[in-house]
């Protein structure tokens, strides 16, 4: 009698237990998920923050490369900058550089120099979207007076061109001694004696594009 | 019905779980059966009835139907057989005397088995104390209507064996400073009991030897009861004697009687070292348990039971067949309430374990989102700022990297020449210069240079011109460090003065410099920093 009683409550004892138990777990699992949930939900937004402190980052060096680079800009010679002459056709360079040259072959004594401008080119370079740059090379047959004079005219031409002027080749040669005729023929008829001949190359490069030099400061 | 019992099995199960303090304890003798209710050491109720078929006594045991029932046997039929077994491990010992039970005893005796010690020397034989109760009328009457209770089924446990805590806490309080060496081996309790008679219980060492009961004879007035107190303790020592008792090891005596036997016992007619006789009142104040009984008392059997019920472990219980499967019911709930428990707790740890790292976690993510509001509110502002340089942007950015570019190197190959021109030499002079620049193949400008020197020999002498060519050449090398410098028409001594010898030697020695910038532009930087 009292036997078939208490199986009856091991049985219930048994079901409220299994019944609990399987709320726990249910509780459980939904804790588990809930906090699974969380941390992939942070994993997200860790990776956002990285993400966007990334675009910060790159956005500040942007940015301080811009500043800086504005500060170069204003430190560039204005001659070097795009003009409304932007010096893109021969006729415009041949105005450009004849009375440099002129002047330059007076100041540094050359007996004879003769320029030749080749056909310009449009150089594309990569990176490189709102300006075009305009090259060619000039190339300069001289007699001087010495080598000296010769790399002061060159450099002289470096700085004083409009754009930019690079070297390009160098050729010469000694063609006499600075022996007594040559002395008197300098002081006494107070002609030009070449001692050295040969030839420049220079490669003219151009920029042109949005008449920015106007806005410099 | 099969009777066993769970040999050395002090506390039930049940008592550890069960959070109910009350017990009731059922003292069932030849002449009836005393229900004691006890709550924490309190006596609340106590009864007497000859037989289960009382209805009132039956029905008491509903006022608190959540406290378990403990039997307490103190009948004539029990018999108590001391064995000496082999030495087997303690893992088979169990076996060995479940089979000598069953051999020994009859298949429906309740029994059971208490192990009251070990050789120590020789064999190291087990010592066990075989107990058995028949189970026959009343024992089974009564065992069969407390069973069936609504109320948990405590165990049927026996007066006499359960006596060996009594005696030793009643040496505790009567005796509490004993020297070792005059420590008394041999101890009888004499209990006058309603249910049973004069329940006579032997120790020896503090270990139950052996129990006998005798019923009073010749009426109940105190004279008779204490002359019966007498002579059955007289009785008693002289079988004590046979078991091997000498006056020298030491003998006391407890008797538990009314106060007015108590007054006429003789215990110069009792042979022992020392007598304590207490009257179930003083018994129950000697033990901390005043409430047990009243000064008016004449039975020791509420006593015992109050104090069983006060005990935190007993010394063996017994079952029935049936007792035993109602036990074994209550033993799975505990089990499954015990495993819930445990489980549930376990569960609701690594809930709580999980919740509080998601509170941990909803604040990080809290402190995420804030930082990611900054950092967007940053970004915001930087992209401002940037956004302020509006289209002109590319366009300054992409003119500085076309000045950085072209205004780069176009000094450097006049540095190149001026670092030529510091070479000096006595006799050299340079006749022609070829210089090319040329594009390396990390983009970055280089240079392809020839020189003709000549060095003067007319009018000099030889080792002088080849100690200028020698100075020429190494100075060359020194400043070009880092440049490719090859020379072309170097001569020797015996090649100059062959030339000498000739009519047409010729005036000077022409040598050709070739320097031109490394390949692989991982040599130095050269002079003036003209290798970059």
């Amino acid at each position: 009698m009292k036997l078939g009683f208490l199986k009856k409550k091991l049985i219930k004892d048994l079901i409220f237990i299994s019944l609990t138990l399987l709320s726990l777990g249910i509780l459980l699992a939904f804790a588990l998920n809930a906090e699974k949930g969380t941390e992939q939900q942070l994993a997200r937004i860790e990776r956002e923050k990285a993400d966007i402190k990334a675009k910060v980052i790159g956005s500040q060096k942007e940015y301080d490369s811009l500043v800086q680079a504005l500060e170069t800009y204003k430190s560039i010679p204005r001659k070097r900058l795009p003009a409304a002459d932007s010096l893109d056709t021969p006729a415009s360079r041949i105005r450009a550089s004849s009375p440099i040259v002129e002047i330059l072959k007076k100041r540094y004594y050359f007996p004879s120099l003769s320029t030749q401008l080749s056909a310009i080119t449009q150089e594309k370079l990569s990176n490189i979207k709102t300006i075009t740059v305009s090259s060619n090379d000039i190339i300069i047959d001289f007699e001087g007076m010495t080598d000296e004079l010769v790399f002061s005219f060159i450099s002289t031409m470096i700085d004083e061109f409009p754009g930019y002027l690079q070297l390009k080749q160098l050729k010469m040669n000694r063609v006499s001694d600075i022996a007594e005729p040559v002395l008197n023929s300098i002081t006494k008829d107070r002609t030009l004696v070449p001692l050295v001949r040969g030839n420049i190359v220079f490669t003219w490069k151009t920029l042109q594009g949005s008449d920015l030099g106007q806005n410099k400061n | 019905m099969t009777a066993s019992a769970k040999w050395g099995y002090k506390m039930d199960l049940e008592s550890v779980f069960n959070v109910e303090k009350k017990k009731f304890v059922v003292s069932i003798g030849d002449e009836g059966a005393i229900l004691t209710l006890v709550d924490g050491g309190k006596l609340l109720k106590r009864a007497f009835a000859t037989s289960p078929s009382s209805k009132d006594f039956m029905g008491m045991f509903s006022s608190a139907p959540k406290a378990p029932i403990y039997i307490l046997v103190d009948v004539v039929d029990q018999a108590y057989i001391q064995h000496t077994l082999p030495p087997v491990s303690a893992l088979n010992i169990n076996k060995l005397v479940s089979r000598k039970l069953e051999k020994d005893f009859d298949e429906n005796d309740i029994k059971a088995a208490l192990q009251i010690g070990r050789e120590k020397e020789g064999r190291k034989d087990w010592q066990y104390l075989f107990v058995s109760v028949r189970n026959i009328p009343p024992v089974s009457e009564w065992v069969d209507a407390i069973a069936n209770l609504d109320n948990p089924f405590g165990g049927i446990y026996l007066l006499p064996v359960e006596g060996m805590n009594l005696i030793k806490d009643i040496k505790k309080v009567l005796r509490p400073s004993i020297p070792t060496q005059g420590e008394v081996k041999w101890d009888i309790l004499v209990s006058h009991n309603r249910v049973g008679g004069f329940r006579q219980i032997v120790f020896k060492n503090g270990q139950i030897v052996f129990t006998r009961i005798a019923q009073p004879i010749g009426g109940q007035t105190p004279d008779v009861v204490a002359g019966n107190i007498e002579q059955e303790t007289l009785n008693t020592i002289e079988y004590v004697r046979r078991l091997g008792y000498v006056d020298e090891e030491g003998l006391d005596v407890y008797i538990i009687a009314s106060r007015d036997v108590k007054n006429v016992i003789d215990v110069n007619t009792i042979p022992a070292r020392s007598h304590y006789i207490l009257t179930p009142f003083e018994m129950a104040g000697k033990l901390g348990i005043q409430g047990a009984a009243e000064e008016s008392d004449r039975f020791g059997d509420v006593v015992a039971a109050v104090y069983f019920a006060n005990c935190k472990s007993h010394i063996i219980s017994l079952h029935t067949e049936y007792t035993k499967q109602i036990k074994n019911l209550y033993l799975l709930r505990v089990i499954a309430r015990a495993t819930a428990i445990i489980v549930g707790v376990g569960i609701l740890g690594f809930s709580a374990n999980s919740f509080t790292n998601s509170v941990g976690l909803r604040s990080k993510l809290s402190d995420a989102n804030d930082s990611i509001i900054k950092a967007e509110e940053e970004l915001r502002k930087v992209k401002l700022e940037r956004s302020k340089f509006g289209a002109e942007a590319d366009r300054i950015k992409e003119i500085t990297d076309l000045d950085r570019m072209y205004s780069k190197d176009n000094k450097f190959p006049l540095d190149f020449m001026s670092t030529y021109a510091g070479i000096v030499g006595f006799t050299m002079f340079t006749d022609s210069i070829t210089m090319d620049i040329v594009e390396n193949a990390d983009s970055k400008n280089g240079i392809k240079s020839l020189f003709n020197v000549q060095f003067e020999k007319e009018n000099m002498r030889i080792d002088r011109v080849l100690d200028d060519i020698d100075l020429f050449t190494s100075d060359v090398r020194k400043r070009f460090d880092g440049y490719k410098v090859e020379f072309k028409g170097l001569p020797d001594q015996n090649t100059l003065k062959l030339q000498e010898d000739k009519a047409d030697a010729q005036k000077n020695i022409t040598i050709q410099v070739d320097i031109s910038s490394p390949q692989d532009n991982k040599m130095g930087a050269g002079i003036g920093g003209l290798n970059r």
